[in-house]
């Protein structure tokens, strides 16, 4: 037998072919995909973000299972080849979001909108009166210019992140913010 | 003012974000098992026609007589359609294929094939060199008299016309 086989590599390779690959054994439990646990702990603050965008739940979840879908089927349930899953998530909700404003926008052309958007009453009851007051100035913004706002002041994300993740100049995050900060000021001070 | 409407506004992200809870989440599926269920495995049945057509292949070659063989070469061709001019035709006639009693054998041939009842007899012997097993089929007129072809001298076509 040595004399057939005298190398130890091709004696390795077979062992190895023989062996099985998951060293637990068939029975020991996997760990579970990576995509899964990113998916758990990572699911609610990503509803949260789009909510804020498109300011409807339902929307905003069907958003954030098809984000997460898009990065399964891309990169598999390892996540291979994705530096940074979070930085993914908050650019694709993003872009996602701003796809269901123009959308939304688009059919809003041909339908006409509710005159006012009916709310669930335990979101009125819970925010109060100043607070509605900034979601509705927040809401007449441009998607952009929300976007910026949102990413800015919830998500804490700096202008360098913000143009990274928008994927636009750095500049162009300066004068968004700024313009849409004079817009709320202009409209909470008309209200007031 | 500014700080004013930032603090504002990061007060009304957070609490509308606070809204959301988990509970007022619907049932969430993680993406692994959704796609799994929906996404077609078509490639599973991939070995399905190709081992069909494989198959299918294999038979065509085994079944298929005789598909790559050459057909054989009959050694006695030529003396397969020299009888076609008629049943007499014995060895010993077939040497009166000679040059001396072609002339002979003209008027059988001639009369058979292509020239039909105003053959003449200047175009009997091309005519009896080129035709091939064809003349057979007027040949059953011929063969009332192939002894006599044999020794009818090449001029007498009268041996042609009266069968007609």
């Amino acid at each position: 037998m040595i004399s057939v086989l005298p190398f130890p590599p091709l004696l390795a390779w077979l062992r190895g072919l023989s062996a099985d690959p998951r060293p637990a054994g068939r029975d020991a439990p996997a760990a579970p995909p990576a995509i899964n646990e990113l998916y758990h702990s990572r699911r609610l603050s990503m509803v949260r973000l789009a909510v804020l965008m498109v300011d409807d739940l339902p929307t905003a979840e069907d958003i954030v299972q098809d984000v997460f879908t898009a990065l399964y089927r891309r990169h598999g349930p390892d996540l291979s080849g994705v530096t940074d899953p979070n930085a993914y998530l908050i650019t694709g909700v993003t872009n996602a979001a701003r796809s269901a404003l123009r959308r939304r926008r688009t059919a809003r052309a041909y339908i006409p909108a509710p005159p006012e958007t009916i709310r669930a009453a335990e979101d009125e009851a819970l925010l109060g009166e100043s607070d509605r007051e900034m979601l509705r100035a927040l809401r007449g913004l441009t998607a952009r210019q929300r976007q910026v706002l949102v990413l800015r002041y919830w998500s804490e994300l700096s202008e360098g992140e913000i143009a990274e993740t928008l994927r636009v100049s750095r500049g162009t995050v300066k004068s968004t913010a700024h313009r849409a900060l004079s817009v709320l000021r202009e409209r909470l001070g008309e209200q007031r | 003012m500014t700080d004013e409407v930032e603090q504002g506004l990061r007060g009304a992200l957070a609490a509308r974000a606070g809204q959301i809870t988990q509970d007022r989440l619907r049932f969430g599926v993680p993406p692994t098992v959704a796609v799994s269920r929906v996404r077609p495995r078509w490639w599973r049945w991939l070995p399905v026609p190709v081992a069909a057509a494989i198959a299918a292949v294999a038979l065509g070659v085994i079944l298929v007589p005789g598909s790559g063989d050459p057909d054989p070469v009959v050694p006695g061709g030529p003396a397969v359609v020299t009888p076609s001019s008629g049943p007499s035709a014995s060895p010993t006639k077939s040497g009166a294929a000679s040059p001396t009693e072609s002339g002979a054998a003209s008027p059988t041939g001639s009369g058979t094939t292509t020239a039909g009842p105003s053959a003449s007899p200047a175009s009997t012997p091309t005519g009896l060199s080129r035709s091939g097993p064809a003349p057979t089929a007027e040949a059953g007129t011929v063969p009332t008299r192939p002894g006599a072809a044999g020794t009818t001298p090449p001029t007498s076509r009268p041996a042609v016309t009266p069968g007609r």
